[in-house]
């Protein structure tokens, strides 16, 4: 996943060899000419020359739908720039209720990036027919692979555990699947206090702090098995001693 | 509906043919075809006495006719487009007689709107559709149900719940495919069934103990030690390997731009722990057929690929044994029996070929 597509532009151009013609990175590339002020014609042939000095294998011809699919793109969406998402006190709260530690990240992952792309929409030419009214609430969809999203969760579960999760999460009604690819996250309140503000999407589960299981306090994480904090471990302790005794 | 005139006559001039042969390009012919075939996958879906059966027959013959007209259209012949109410929707309006609204509630119902099933295996674009429809179903089936849409749709009747016949019947009705019980249906359903043993079996045999031996040259010795240095070079193969890319060189970049370069840096590392490349291929097959039968072969074949195939070489032997034509041999095939003869061969013309 790209999230930074200008910072990614940038790299792109720098010189090194680049092995194939990859679609994404042709939209990028289309989106970031232009930016720079070129027109179709223009953009076309920025891309082609710089395919055709960093890539020796490059063949006008082959890649041909690609450089026009990608361009067309490049007329549809702007270039992606970084922004902050910020996720408020009552959102954290309701995923700290949603279950285990791993069901959380990735209901925490999937809030950011919903958040992320919303806040973030580079949609070009986007006229609205009707303006919103009080009453339109807006809606937050994640358009990723369940795999994607565990991936930047940190999360590794088998497909069982997946099922399961996903059908408990539709059933406490925090998100709906509407088909491969594509769920509604139904907890988003922007109204409340602002909790976490995160900076970096390429980590944005390290954002995610540690709660202590027992009192709920914030805990910095040290071990797999470390999820008490100091004063719940010495209690947990005394009360596995005494039981040890009698 | 289908008005066709004949030919002009006119005379042979070599310098025009071209203009014949323009005529033959982008024609409909393989629509029409389609349509037939989607037409004859219909045909189970109404009893033989009703109007929809005889009217699909109707256009089966139109279609075939019309078929060959659009063969012969490089001679000259003018073809009408085909009806737009035997592919499109008929709207129904308030304007419109009790008659006109009859006719285009049967045309409606048997407009030639989805393919059949089978042509999954034929178009690419006809698989990749039908996937999605089934993986979007899927969310849907594990979101309400936690049952997988697969296990959903092979459970009994009676022990399904309202909603699970609700979204299995939703689930066939806005199916992007025509799932009838037609010929070719039923033809491509025992295909893919007998496809999916003959994988199992292939599965199976390919991680027997002998068939890695072929890879493995016995005669080579191996080091305990070599073996176990093989064993952890693969486990950091298998660790880097999908994000070879993020691997930084001391000046920061990427030190790998394509996967052959990170394969041939490891075969490098592998050379550090033996020279000898046989010893090398024995100790990766041994890694990836026999200790973990079930793990990716990618490992073996794309470092050491050269080695086990210097491997297969040393077990080249000058007779081989091929089936010939034997009306008293013990295999049967398509009908005929044969039995094993032995051919003694060149081996220098296989080490050629490997």
């Amino acid at each position: 996943m790209i999230f930074y597509e200008n910072k990614r532009a940038e790299e792109l151009l720098k010189p090194s060899l680049i092995s194939y013609v990859s679609f994404d990175d042709v939209v990028i590339l289309a989106k970031y000419f232009k930016r720079m002020g070129k027109n179709r014609p223009q953009i076309k042939k920025s891309i082609i020359d710089f395919y055709e000095k960093h890539n020796p294998n490059f063949n006008e011809i082959l890649a041909r739908d690609c450089l026009n699919n990608g361009i067309k793109a490049a007329y549809k969406f702007g270039l992606r720039f970084p922004i902050d998402v910020r996720i408020t006190e009552d959102e954290i709260n309701t995923i700290r209720n949603a279950g285990n530690y791993k069901r959380q990240k990735v209901l925490f992952t999937m809030l950011v990036l919903a958040k992320y792309y919303k806040n973030n929409n580079t949609k070009l030419n986007n006229v609205n027919l009707e303006a919103p009214t009080e009453e339109d609430v807006p809606k937050f969809y994640v358009n990723e692979k369940i795999t994607t999203i565990l991936k930047l969760a940190k999360v590794n579960i088998s497909k069982k555990e997946r099922n399961t999760m996903a059908y408990e999460l539709q059933q406490q009604g925090l998100i709906v699947g509407i088909r491969t690819e594509a769920y509604r996250i139904c907890f988003v309140d922007d109204n409340s206090p602002v909790s976490i503000i995160v900076t970096d999407m390429n980590s944005l589960i390290d954002f995610y702090p540690w709660y202590c299981e027992s009192c709920g306090r914030v805990i910095e994480k040290r071990a797999k098995r470390h999820n008490l904090c100091l004063g719940c471990y010495k209690e947990k302790r005394r009360c596995d001693d005494r039981v040890r005794k009698y | 509906m289908y008005e066709t005139r004949n030919a002009p006559k006119s005379k042979i001039i070599e310098s025009e043919l071209y203009k014949s042969d323009l005529k033959g390009f982008d024609t409909k012919v393989g629509f029409l075809t389609n349509l037939s075939t989607t037409m004859y996958a219909m045909l189970p879906n109404f009893s033989e006495d009703s109007a929809e059966y005889k009217e699909i027959i109707r256009r089966l013959k139109q279609c075939r006719k019309e078929q060959g007209a659009i063969i012969d259209a490089t001679k000259g012949l003018v073809i009408k487009p085909i009806p737009e109410h035997w592919t499109k929707y008929t709207k129904i309006t308030e304007d419109m007689s009790e008659e006109e609204i009859e006719r285009a509630k049967f045309n409606n119902s048997i407009l030639i709107e989805k393919r059949p099933q089978f042509m999954v295996n034929l178009y690419q674009n006809y698989s990749r559709d039908y996937k999605k429809y089934c993986d979007d179903w899927n969310v849907r089936s594990i979101g309400n149900f936690n049952i997988e849409l697969k296990d959903l749709l092979v459970m009994d009747e009676e022990s399904l719940s309202e909603e699970q016949k609700e979204l299995i019947n939703k689930f066939y009705k806005y199916n992007p495919l025509l799932d009838s019980d037609c010929t070719m249906n039923i033809l491509s359903r025992y295909m893919q069934k007998k496809i999916k043993e003959i994988k199992n079996i292939n599965k199976i045999k390919l991680r027997t103990k002998e068939q890695s031996d072929d890879l493995r040259d016995m005669n080579v010795l191996s080091d305990k030690e070599h073996t176990t240095q093989i064993y952890k070079l693969c486990d950091k193969y298998k660790s880097e390997k999908r994000n070879f890319g993020n691997i930084k060189s001391e000046d920061g970049s990427s030190r790998f731009k394509t996967i052959e370069q990170y394969n041939k840096s490891i075969f490098q590392e592998a050379l550090l722990i033996s020279s000898n490349i046989s010893e090398l291929a024995n100790d990766a097959v041994s890694r990836c057929y026999v200790s973990y039968e079930h793990d990716n072969k990618e490992f073996a074949w794309s470092i050491f690929g050269n080695g086990i195939i210097e491997n297969i070489k040393s077990k080249v032997c000058d007779v081989i044994k091929i089936p010939f034509i034997d009306e008293n041999g013990d295999i049967e095939f398509l009908g005929k029996k044969y039995s094993k003869m032995e051919i003694k061969i060149n081996t220098e013309d296989i080490n050629d070929f490997l």
